[in-house]
């Protein structure tokens, strides 16, 4: 399946620290991500989770396993029509 | 002011880490880190991240995660000795312990404490007595790098390399050290270090933290808000959130990172060696009086120091001269105990004290050479 801007992957970490050195190590390798607030689709609570392009899903893993920056799960994000949201774990 | 109390606390600290902490409160973007998904609380888990890099990377630390932010390093210590060390265990320190390691080992009831003494001649902390203190339940040697007292540096590779064969967690106070002696974590595994931020690494009061190497699990000594996992009863007991329960003083971390940029502009080394000058010529200055103490440093003392000078001198008590000093001549020195009850019995020292000087990059020798001509005024009246 082709990924469109609408689609994305969500990471989610044990802790916000974990999610900020995920964030900066991606700048550094020139991948686009941002960190949202946890939806409330994965948990209730709190926290930051990191938003990459759904295209980018491998190499933002694999770059984040390389690193040792431990991933909790993975999630598809997917706006589809009237913005509503889409939210189910995968695995890579 | 001449200031020669830098063991407590550096007063003189680099320009930019003022204007770095005033920027940071003046900015208003930085909010509550890792509370909430906005920026302003993004930007301040930014900020804090910048930090944990640089000290990591002065340490010599891979990964800055693996750096827990804290008060000052007495807070780094009791949550690593109460966050490890339980009933029933066994833990090896030393008589050069500040009451910042040894308070917190008395608090655990049923640990079992043994004391490395201190070599009568050169002021080195006995290593050779080191290993029959090993015990079946012994968990960790729990050291500082330097006696805040003496100034006398620990050989770390020594302790380290007992640790590593006895399966032992190695503790490191840095408290005295960071900023002054070169420390690199990597050399060494399955090792803790607690240092504090407002001594030689220049930063404000209120800053210091825990550098983890090894996977060691520790239970949190506080618990409260982490910005994670809001409805788990427990405190998280990930690095670094197992050490940062509240909100970290984020612009005083900003400053310590200035501190520390100044540091790595200058070079440890140059530090290093313009306070040994500073030192041994102070030092020198005292021998000329008869009977003048000097603890824990003589001639065949071969271990480095900071710079640090612990001196008695014959005919006037340590507190009354520490006051004259400070009162004639607006020289501040440190008098009186020095929160290191087990180096003052082993020195004879309970009754009477001692003085101490500790020098600064900032310190000068025309201060020293002042400081001297001080004392000899007061010496002869």
């Amino acid at each position: 399946m082709l990924s469109t801007p609408n689609q994305y992957v969500l990471i989610t970490f044990n802790s916000s620290h974990q999610a900020i050195a995920a964030e900066q190590l991606l700048e550094q390798k020139n991948i686009l991500s941002r960190l949202i607030p946890l939806p409330p689709e994965i948990d209730a609570g709190c926290g930051l989770v990191l938003r990459a392009p759904f295209k980018k899903k491998v190499i933002v893993c694999k770059t984040l396993e390389n690193a040792h920056i431990d991933i909790q799960k993975i999630y598809m994000l997917e706006y589809t029509a009237k913005n509503k949201k889409n939210i189910h774990a995968i695995t890579i | 002011m001449i200031y020669f109390d830098n063991s407590a606390t550096t007063i003189h600290k680099p320009k930019k880490v003022a204007r770095a902490m005033y920027n940071a409160i003046n900015s208003k973007t930085l909010g509550n880190p890792s509370r909430g998904g906005h920026r302003a609380a993004q930007t301040a888990l930014r900020e804090l991240f910048k930090t944990r890099e640089i000290i990591a990377h002065f340490f010599g630390a891979t990964n800055p995660l693996q750096v827990g932010l804290t008060q000052n390093a007495t807070a780094g210590l009791n949550a690593v000795l109460k966050g490890l060390l339980k009933k029933g265990d066994h833990v090896i320190t030393s008589m050069y312990e500040h009451n910042s390691v040894l308070r917190p080992l008395y608090q655990i009831l049923g640990l079992e404490i043994s004391f490395i003494p201190i070599e009568r001649i050169t002021g080195s902390l006995a290593y050779d007595t080191v290993e029959q203190l090993i015990k079946k339940n012994t968990r960790a040697i729990v050291v500082t790098h330097a006696s805040n007292v003496t100034g006398a540096i620990t050989n770390l590779h020594f302790l380290h390399e007992l640790c590593l064969r006895y399966g032992l967690i190695l503790i490191i106070d840095a408290a005295q050290t960071a900023g002054l002696f070169p420390l690199n974590i990597s050399e060494f595994q399955n090792t803790i270090v607690c240092f504090t931020g407002h001594k030689s690494l220049y930063g404000p009061q209120g800053t210091g933290g825990i550098i983890v190497q090894g996977d060691i699990q520790f239970i949190p000594l506080l618990s409260g808000g982490s910005g994670i996992h809001s409805f788990n009863k427990e405190h998280p007991h990930t690095l670094p959130d197992v050490f940062e329960a509240g909100t970290v003083n984020v612009p005083s971390f900003i400053g310590l990172r200035a501190g520390i940029e100044f540091i790595q502009k200058i070079g440890i080394e140059n530090i290093r060696k313009k306070g040994e000058k500073l030192r041994l010529q102070f030092i020198h200055g005292l021998k000329k009086y008869p009977n003048t103490k000097i603890y824990g440093w003589n001639e065949h003392s071969n271990a480095p120091y900071v710079p640090i000078v612990a001196f008695n001198l014959q005919g006037i008590h340590s507190t009354e001269l520490a006051f004259r000093l400070d009162d004639e001549f607006n020289i501040a020195m440190r008098s009186g105990a020095h929160c290191a009850p087990k180096t003052h019995q082993f020195f004879n020292t309970e009754q009477d004290s001692m003085l101490r000087a500790s020098f600064s990059y900032f310190n000068t020798t025309k201060e020293v050479h002042k400081t001297l001509q001080a004392i000899e005024l007061i010496l002869k009246n």
